[in-house]
């Protein structure tokens, strides 16, 4: 009896094409593309990077610098600002400086110093979380008891004292090596976001550290380090990276809160939160709306687009955190 | 029980000496000027810096002065407890300029969290019953809206459109209920509670859906629609019941987070809370008060935290022995 001829296998060869394997990137890739408001959020992220890279640009475009005054500009009988217009898209304040250039420099603040911080927050993070979650013992609970504390901090507060402490003389603080100013800020971030990083990666290494390719890397007497950082490491990285579109915006709102309290950027540089909370002065806001609501939609934009993408590379991802 | 208790309040010490260090450290080590002349204030005499050189014990070794900045916060100092020391910039004792603002940061914080967790929690079961329907991605939309709009901006937005525009809501200003009656209080409250709910609703709204969601899918879910239960009971009964964890032990995290965020509602709608005097206190250099504000702050966090994981156990008797 032979077998009839509909049951033998189909070649691949004979569908022209050969068949390939997708490597997890591509998976992602593919899932991620065909998500609409995540590719959206994606471009608009683009577009406000461009635009924060190319702000020299806009201001010499305008012809207007960031903290250039235009006292000419404000209305003639109260000096009051004066509202958007074809010269001032997004009109001026209330000392005379162009809205829009500053809108730009301070989204270039916003971002610089929330990439800045999360850079810092995940390669510190990511480090102790591997140590912690690898070699186990005193040295996880030191690390994870650490981390635990650290998030039960009111960080405002905590902000508001190391900046204000640090701001008292222009030497800055431990012997100049923190300056007050951007980088103070960018420190006050990365201290107070590396646990959510060290907390996620340790949790993912306890796992994989029972796996056979671990083991095997042992067997092959691979040292600790690159177990953790060529074997390990890698396993981690797309859930680092969700967890960073995460991180990101909520150093954007929190950089802009420091700022709308006074103790964030300095005076000269300029920020959206300042911004906003230079129209609060004497409730200007209320009789010059675009004070307040420029500087605002643009924050609100850059968190909510990257709040998206982070979902989308989530679902794109699956299971994540 | 007792035991977890027991080994909870030891780990409540332990993380009370971690955190008094930090902020010893920020407030001793960090500063490029001596703590003496940073208490002081900008006008101080050199007495006035000479005194607090004493008191604050800086002719001792460092960890002799954590263990008397300890010890007055524990046992309180000349001006009661806890020691919250003097401010120089206002004349008075710190412990006095503070004592009326607590009571206005709690009212604030605590009707915050209530509106939060109903709203979040309603929200997100709605949303997981009503799955993949026109609410649910309305509401999914409302959730990522206000996780990205800033909070300041949101209350001065709220401010602007309901004061100043529609004239339906009160102004900014704290207006005590003794003295200006209950709903003259109440209606300058309302905003200042959304503001800060509504920055936590959306987080809560999408782990309710979640935990809601995974919960359907029990078996026990079921069984009790195989029994023949109705619908609403079911979901209170069986569902929300197994939900009310996850919600609690995310409460507990975000107790400091409520802190933070009680600072800058104070600030936009002008409570003279203790957040409110904290940023005042920063900018006319009153070191003091903004020390005391982020040791009690951290404190209460710390107190609260407690209360929480007790009422966790309470309720999930497997953390008891874990």
């Amino acid at each position: 009896m032979s077998l009839p001829a509909t049951l033998e296998p189909v070649i691949p060869e004979q569908s022209g094409q050969p068949i390939q394997g997708r490597t997890q990137w591509q998976q992602i890739g593919r899932a991620f593309r065909s998500d609409k408001p995540a590719m959206t959020a994606l471009w608009i992220i683009v577009l406000l990077v461009a635009a924060a890279l190319c702000a020299p640009l806009v201001a010499g475009l305008t012809g207007h610098g960031p903290n250039e005054l235009f006292p000419g500009q404000l209305s003639s009988q109260l000096g009051l600002p004066t509202g958007p217009s074809s010269r001032f898209l997004f009109g001026i304040d209330a000392g005379g400086r162009d809205v829009f250039v500053r809108c730009v420099y301070g989204l270039r603040t916003s971002l610089t110093v929330s990439l800045l911080a999360a850079a810092i927050a995940t390669a510190f993070g990511v480090t102790v979380g591997l140590a912690a979650g690898y070699f186990g013992g005193w040295l996880d609970t030191l690390i994870s008891r650490g981390a635990d504390i650290f998030l039960a901090l009111p960080v405002v507060l905590f902000a508001i004292s190391i900046s204000s402490v640090c701001s008292i003389s222009a030497r800055g603080c431990l012997a100049g090596t923190v300056q007050p100013g951007v980088g103070l800020v960018v420190a006050i971030l990365a201290l107070f976001t590396w646990p959510y990083i060290a907390r996620l990666v340790r949790g993912q290494t306890l796992a994989l550290r029972q796996q056979e390719f671990v083991n095997a890397a042992r067997g092959f007497g691979a040292p600790h380090l690159t177990v953790m950082f060529v074997e390990i490491l890698p396993n981690l990285t797309a859930q680092v990276i969700v967890y960073l579109t995460l991180i990101i915006p909520s150093n954007i709102l929190f950089e802009s809160a420091l700022s709308f309290l006074g103790v964030g950027v300095p005076q000269t540089t300029p920020s959206l939160g300042r911004m906003i909370a230079d129209a609060t002065n004497g409730n200007l806001f209320t009789y010059a709306w675009w004070l307040m609501l420029f500087p605002g939609v643009l924050l609100l934009l850059v968190t909510f687009s990257f709040n998206i993408l982070g979902d989308g590379l989530r679902d794109a991802i699956g299971g994540g955190t | 029980m007792l035991r977890y208790l027991v080994r909870r309040l030891a780990w409540l010490v332990v993380t009370l000496l971690v955190i008094t260090a930090i902020i010893f450290v920020i407030y001793f080590v960090l500063p490029p000027v001596s703590p003496a002349v940073l208490f002081a204030g900008k006008e101080a005499t050199p007495q006035i810096v000479a005194t607090v050189q004493r008191e604050l014990g800086l002719d001792h070794p460092v960890w002799v002065q954590y263990l008397l900045f300890l010890r007055h916060l524990v046992l309180g100092d000349q001006f009661g407890w806890p020691g919250l020391g003097f401010s120089f910039v206002n004349h008075a004792p710190v412990r006095s300029l503070i004592a009326g603002r607590i009571v206005i940061t709690a009212v604030l914080a605590a009707g915050a969290a209530i509106i939060w967790l109903a709203l979040g929690l309603t929200i997100g079961v709605i949303s997981a019953v009503k799955q993949r329907t026109l609410w649910d991605r309305i509401s999914l939309g409302f959730v990522i809206f206000f996780i990205s709009a800033p909070v300041f901006w949101l209350g001065l937005v709220l401010l602007w459109v309901f004061w100043y525009k529609l004239g339906i809501a009160a102004g900014t200003g704290y207006f005590p209920p003794g003295q200006y009656g209950v709903l003259t209080w109440l209606n300058h409250m309302i905003m200042p509670w959304l503001t800060l709910a509504l920055l936590y609703a959306g987080w809560y709204a999408r782990m309710t859906r979640g935990a809601v969601l995974d919960t359907l899918r029990q078996d026990y879910v079921r069984t009790a629609r195989a029994k023949g239960l109705r619908e609403a009971r079911i979901l209170i009964r069986h569902v929300l019941r197994a939900c009310i964890t996850p919600v609690l032990t995310m409460f507990g995290m975000d107790l400091a987070a409520l802190v933070s965020g009680t600072v800058i509602v104070e600030v936009v709608f002008n409570l003279n809370g203790l957040g409110q005097w904290v940023v005042q206190s920063v900018s006319s250099d009153d070191i003091p008060s903004v020390l005391a504000v982020t040791v009690l702050a951290a404190l209460a966090v710390m107190v609260a935290n407690l209360i929480v994981d007790i009422l966790y156990a309470y309720i999930d008797p497997r953390i008891r022995y874990e």
